[in-house]
């Protein structure tokens, strides 16, 4: 067995035997399973668009906004952790070589991310579909495949932005903050507002083409297009990351 | 076999480890000794490719740590006691670091018996004493049966029992022809347990040799006169001859 797939391994142990990925898991499927059953029960009332039209369906399966937060927090903590518990110390004296580790690690939350938005949309939408067959409809939008898929590459991606940023910042909290700090002010308040055109090349807009379907039907970017950019974004920082992972000093 | 030579560490204007050489041999407990702020855990984190030296070398067997091919199976090493996951048992932890090292699934329950944890296999570590803590990196580190243990502080937080235990411990695996280097700053107990001592002082070589012989030469009755007076901005006549550096 070669060194990365020991590694990868024993990544999965890791998530396995962590509280935090079962429980992440567990908030982000039943997240998703009230997010849609509350949706249903309110549709049709209070202005909000009758069960079984297009925006009742489309608000019901924006479920990849949740894939992706529960992603990034868990690829933060994936590798913040190893600092902050000064794991990293015993990783890198079994896999000096540094490279590997963050393979592996990219891996693991990589396979992480693909379960768990996986079973997030998976169970949101079978929930949507009980709602709907429980009052005789029988359709889904045409684009709910490509939703599906569009947010399991970002929940995936994600995940992988969150291992670069807690190897970034050596520091779970530190890089929750400036991720939610990016996103609120940097991308939503200001570069929003200031050059909305741009919106869409953003991390946020290109992460809302694959999971929002409202987004996705106006078609301001193309699926493949918005995975290019998501994933650019993640190769960036991830090579930042490495770069600083193989060369900083281990305290 | 371990080799430092010229190893030297500078952050900024400030100089951790200067010019340090030293070699540690095959069948003897080393200790590695020397006032806090010496360089010492500097100087084992260079020798394990957690830090990159300024300048000079620190070698295994030869070999620069980060070019080991198996590194878990030549070196059993331990920095501190508390690198592990709080919410980890024991088991998990060991269960890990044996996967992710290609170590037998069987190795964590052997090396959990051989420090006396393993009543304690399924327990979270987070809840785990200072002295259960040295215990389990002890069997992390002898989860590949390395050749060479290189261990930093390994009798902190151990009752009388525990200290005991870990002396006699490390006298047996120098025993068995492993290479032993253990940081410490316990001086008497240290010297029941070493046979040879590396003192470093400021960042650089005091002395280095077998007790017997460093006491006898610089006139000192024990280790820990010898360690005063080797780290003493006045050290004795003797101790000048003796050890000049």
């Amino acid at each position: 067995m070669t060194t990365i797939a020991r590694l990868t391994r024993a990544e999965l142990r890791k998530l396995m035997a962590a509280r935090s990925f079962l429980i992440g898991l567990a908030l982000s499927a039943g997240l998703a399973v009230i997010s849609v059953a509350v949706d249903a029960a309110s549709a049709g009332k209070n202005g909000h668009a009758a069960l079984g039209t297009a925006a009742s369906t489309d608000q019901m399966l924006k479920l990849g906004s949740v894939c992706c937060v529960a992603m990034l927090v868990l690829g933060i903590i994936g590798s913040g952790s190893e600092y902050r518990h000064k794991t990293i110390i015993p990783a890198m004296l079994i896999a000096p070589r540094r490279g590997a580790l963050v393979a592996a690690k990219v891996i693991g939350i990589a396979v992480a991310g693909a379960v768990l938005s996986t079973l997030t949309f998976g169970l949101g939408l079978a929930t949507a579909v009980g709602e709907l067959s429980g009052r005789h409809i029988h359709h889904l939008p045409a684009d709910t495949g490509t939703l599906f898929a569009g947010s399991v590459i970002a929940g995936t991606l994600f995940g992988v932005i969150g291992v670069a940023l807690g190897y970034i910042t050596r520091s779970t909290i530190a890089a929750v903050v400036g991720a939610v700090g990016w996103v609120l002010f940097a991308e939503l308040a200001i570069l929003h507002t200031l050059a909305p055109h741009l919106a869409k090349w953003l991390v946020t807009g290109a992460a809302s083409t694959l999971t929002d379907p409202g987004v996705l039907a106006s078609r301001a970017l193309t699926p493949a297009t918005a995975i290019a950019v998501l994933s650019g974004y993640t190769l960036v920082l991830l090579a930042v990351a490495t770069r600083l992972v193989l060369r900083r000093d281990v305290a | 076999m371990l080799n430092v030579d010229r190893l030297t560490k500078r952050y900024g204007t400030i100089t951790a480890v200067d010019g340090l050489s030293f070699d540690v041999g095959p069948g003897r407990v080393t200790g590695f000794l020397g006032p806090n702020g010496a360089g010492k855990t500097t100087t084992l984190r260079m020798l394990l490719g957690l830090a990159a030296p300024t300048s000079g070398t620190a070698t295994i067997n030869g070999v620069r740590y980060r070019d080991l091919p198996d590194p878990a199976r030549t070196v059993g090493a331990a920095l501190e006691a508390d690198c592990f996951h709080p919410g980890r048992s024991a088991i998990e932890h060991l269960q890990i670091m044996a996967t992710a090292a290609g170590i037998s699934r069987r190795r964590p329950a052997e090396v959990l018996d051989v420090v006396g944890l393993t009543e304690a296999a399924r327990r979270r570590v987070g809840g785990f004493s200072l002295g259960m803590r040295q215990r389990l990196t002890l069997a992390t580190t002898l989860l590949g049966d390395p050749g060479v243990l290189i261990l930093d502080e390994p009798l902190n937080g151990l009752d009388p029992d525990g200290i005991r235990w870990m002396r006699d411990l490390l006298r047996q695996l120098a025993g068995e022809g492993r290479t032993v280097l253990v940081s410490s700053h316990l001086l008497a107990e240290a010297a029941q347990t070493v046979d040879d001592v590396v003192v470093i002082n400021r960042g650089r070589l005091a002395a280095e040799g077998p007790v017997a012989e460093l006491t006898a030469a610089t006139s000192t009755s024990n280790l820990e006169d010898l360690f005063f007076d080797l780290t003493s901005d006045h050290p004795n006549d003797h101790v000048r001859e003796a050890c000049p550096s």
